[in-house]
């Protein structure tokens, strides 16, 4: 109960128009970790989300902004800015005065299949320095009732033998890309069907009108006992929320995507500022309460610092290059 | 089990969140550019640290007073708070111009009420089946519905075929800008970024609907409030009988909006256009219709709050949200670790059934607050003008705004002000615009699967469609329904 009230009291400050602003005052605690003798944060900070308030990346943004702005006693403005996979809200942190005061969230592969395929696109990879990630999610492949497939195999068989034929539902240019991969991997061909988000990817593959569907791994327990089986996850290693489902990758598939959200600031932005940033990310996601919201909000928690952050998108920056270049029209389906 | 959630919803506690949700989406839903999805996101965060069903329990009654609230300022400011409330300031706001606002005012808050509780109650009883059949309907299915909606256009568009038709082809084409949701390339943005992200619904509907109303009062100077004429008396009693009287239309809207309601990615806005259509086409004061009809009240309000019951049946069942509020109402649940779908109902049945009790509780806290504030909503039309026009402008641009966040919406907005304006003076109907917009979109892209299926499947999309018992069902009744329309509309036009 008592987590519950403290969770309550963060997020209650969090109410304001359409998360555009967010004054909640702190009484006092705080500032009790200094930052490297650093004066940041003076004054408020602008935290862009480039999608609409309730999604994933938007939730656990949220989650972190009530935390360091609870820890550092300035508020953290959620500001939800929608559309062009992220590319809407990304132009306008890329233009943002590198002073620390405005930083933002983003969803690994979305943002990097907009470098590769988005229009306009007015900034680049390194228009923004990543300043840490603290979870990691994964995608799975399901399969309708009517299709019949047991396991993964059983699904690749027939798609060889039925190339196209096989629909798959799918949300979204991370779960294109995904199915690429797979495609890539397994030597088939299926046909994608976009669907408008993971609600209309359940009643697709639960109504049977497509064969399999691409869906988060948080869906698994929900279509628990009716009839959809879910064949493998798209994560590199098994994920431990759903530890029956294997990876492709231990079926014999080399897939590995996983995806992860990324706190990232304007390039330029003073280091220290940044590193006082990434320390107090580390230092809120690490506390018991944290990870509790975080668990009970299906997410699994994975602190990666601003090396291992950047390691990481730039093996997922490799593996999309490397896609297109074997088939370049793999993410136009 | 039962004697426990009695006593849950009942508390004290509990109908004091009920209430507080109910007038807070009564507000939500009146305010131009405000409506229930951001009255639902809003309160959401504050709902973490109530109990499950207290928090359940807010957040639908604030659904409930939303979906109604909207009517309010559609009948007394021609401005449609909610996109659900568009059909109804077609017939609301003539009637209040004749000084019966009182008695439209009624006439919504009682059909709302008699929606929401078969909704609610449909829900009840059949969540499991229906959830069930709602799974049959697939991308063509869809399609067809979303066809049927555009068949309504008939019903809406007034004196002239070619403006109605124009009207529409404007929302129509406005719905294609931006990212194509298909294939995720860009179309018609003409390199602009904002148009990227294509235009939003909230902000165009309200700078068609309420900006321009607005803008129409400044040129139509002299007069100092909207009405000229007294606001007639209507006493509570003659709305019961006259709401009573209509009981074939009220059931019939009720059953439309439920469906519509539990049709994944739809909502109370196509139940409202489409019942509205279905009451022109059979009702006996048809002639009527877009000058201050009752019935053209009744049917929209009492479809759009039946539609509020049919979201929660795939949700719970499911885990499918029926509409854009409901997917917001899944995240209070999920936030608790509860996950919707069959063990919904086994393991924490009683939230299920405190949020479903809660609901009909809600519905009747609506209508007596709707019903005691009719006298005080009404005194709106004697307010001066100049009071009036500033404060619903501050609103919609603030609506628009806080739509996405986005100045560029303010702009849309303003934009869609003027060419409202440009509209009303040239006579164009502005309900097809937006009708337009809503279902271009959806019929686009599910179209577009039912063709991707059936390409994939070695079929062509006719034989696909014709192949599919429900679909078949609906094409037959989709062309009953532009039979009907057309001819409505052809003999109104004849009456001219």
């Amino acid at each position: 109960m008592k987590k519950r009230s403290l969770f309550a009291a963060i997020l209650a400050g969090t109410l304001l128009l359409g998360g555009c602003a967010n004054k909640t005052t702190n009484d006092g605690s705080g500032n009790g970790s200094g930052s490297g003798g650093s004066a940041y944060p003076e004054k408020s900070v602008q935290f862009i989300i480039p999608y609409a308030a309730g999604g994933g990346t938007d939730t656990l943004a949220r989650l972190l902004a009530s935390s360091m702005e609870q820890s550092w006693g300035q508020s953290f403005l959620i500001a939800n800015k929608p559309g062009g996979l992220s590319q809407v809200g990304l132009t306008e942190l890329a233009g943002a005065d590198a002073d620390g005061y405005t930083i933002g969230a983003l969803s690994n592969l979305d943002h990097i299949l907009v470098l590769f395929t988005g229009e306009n696109v007015s900034y680049d990879y390194d228009s923004f320095d990543y300043l840490g990630a603290i979870n990691t999610t994964a995608n799975v492949l399901m399969v309708s009732k009517d299709s019949g497939f047991t396991d993964l195999q059983e699904m690749i068989d027939y798609a060889k033998e039925h190339p196209g034929e096989l629909t798959v539902a799918v949300s979204g240019k991370t779960h294109v890309a995904e199915v690429s991969l797979f495609e890539q991997a397994a030597g088939i061909q299926l046909t994608t069907v976009m669907q408008d988000g993971g609600g209309d990817s359940l009643n697709a593959i639960m109504g049977g009108h497509v064969d399999c569907a691409v869906l988060d791994k948080n869906y698994v327990a929900q279509v628990e006992g009716q009839g959809i089986n879910t064949l493998a996850t798209f994560a590199g290693e098994p994920i431990s929320t759903i530890p029956d489902i294997p990876t492709m990758k231990s079926l014999g598939y080399d897939v590995a995507t996983e995806t992860y959200r990324v706190i990232v600031a304007p390039a330029g932005t003073p280091k220290e500022i940044e590193d006082a940033i990434t320390e107090k990310i580390k230092e809120v996601s690490s506390t018991q309460e944290f990870q509790d919201s975080m668990a009970n909000m299906g997410e699994i928690y994975r602190f990666l610092d601003q090396d291992q952050v950047k390691e990481r998108l730039d093996q997922d920056y490799e593996m999309i290059q490397q896609l297109l270049e074997e088939n370049p029209d793999a993410l136009n389906r | 089990m039962l004697a426990e959630v009695i006593s849950t919803v009942f508390s004290p506690l509990a109908l004091v969140f009920n209430l507080l949700g109910v007038v807070l989406g009564i507000i939500f839903g009146a305010m131009p550019g405000l409506n229930g999805v951001v009255g639902v996101a809003l309160l959401l965060p504050l709902t973490y640290g109530l109990s499950p069903s207290h928090g359940l329990i807010m957040l639908s009654g604030l659904y409930m007073g939303a979906t109604y609230g909207g009517s309010i300022s559609a009948i007394l400011l021609n401005c449609p708070g909610t996109g659900e409330a568009a059909c109804t300031a077609l017939n609301g706001s003539p009637l209040a111009r004749q000084g019966r606002a009182k008695e439209a005012l009624s006439y919504s808050v009682l059909s709302s009420g008699f929606g929401g509780l078969f909704g609610v109650i449909i829900m009840m009883l059949f969540t499991p089946f229906l959830s069930q059949a709602a799974l049959k309907f697939g991308p063509p299915e869809l399609f067809l519905v979303c066809l049927g909606g555009l068949a309504v256009v008939g019903s809406l568009m007034g004196k002239s075929f070619s403006k109605g038709f124009l009207s529409v082809a404007i929302g129509l084409l406005l719905s294609i800008i931006g990212m194509d949701a298909v294939s995720a390339n860009y179309r018609f943005t003409f390199d602009n970024a904002s148009l990227q992200a294509g235009f939003d619904l909230i902000p165009v509907s309200v700078g068609l609907f309420a900006i321009a109303e607005m803008l129409n009062l400044i040129c139509n100077q002299g007069d100092n409030s909207i009405i000229s004429e007294k606001n007639k008396p209507f006493p509570v009693m003659e709305g019961i009988i006259g709401t009573a009287k209509r009981w074939k239309l009220l059931i019939k809207s009720s059953i439309i909006g439920t469906i519509i309601g539990i049709l994944p990615g739809t909502g109370g806005a196509i139940a409202s256009f489409i019942s509205y259509g279905e009451a022109k086409r059979t009702s006996k004061e048809a002639d009527q219709f877009g000058k201050g009809a009752v019935d053209g009240i009744v049917a929209p309000e009492s479809a759009n709050n039946a539609a509020v019951g049919g979201s929660f049946v795939p949700l719970l069942s499911l885990g499918i949200p029926g509409s854009a509020t409901s997917a917001i109402i899944f995240g209070a649940l999920t936030i608790h670790g509860m996950i919707p779908g069959p063990k919904l109902f086994s393991e924490h049945a009683d939230v299920v059934y405190a949020l479903m009790l809660g609901l009909l509780v809600s519905t009747i806290l609506m209508v007596v607050i709707g019903l005691m504030a009719t006298p005080v909503f009404s005194k709106v039309l004697n307010v001066d003008v100049k009071m009036i026009i500033p404060a619903v402008l501050a609103f919609s641009i603030f609506g628009a705004y806080s739509a996405r966040n986005n100045p560029f919406d303010v702009l849309v907005a303003i934009v869609f002000g003027l060419i409202g304006l440009l509209f009303k003076r040239f006579q164009i109907p502005i309900a097809p615009a937006v009708l337009g917009m809503i279902l271009g979109s959806m019929a686009e892209k599910n179209l577009r699967r039912a063709l991707t299926i059936a390409a994939a499947k070695g079929s062509d999309i006719f034989s696909f469609i014709l192949l599919r018992p429900i679909s078949l069902v609906i094409l037959v009744l989709l062309l009953l329904l532009i039979y009907g329309n057309f001819k409505t509309a052809l003999r109104s036009k004849n009456e001219e």
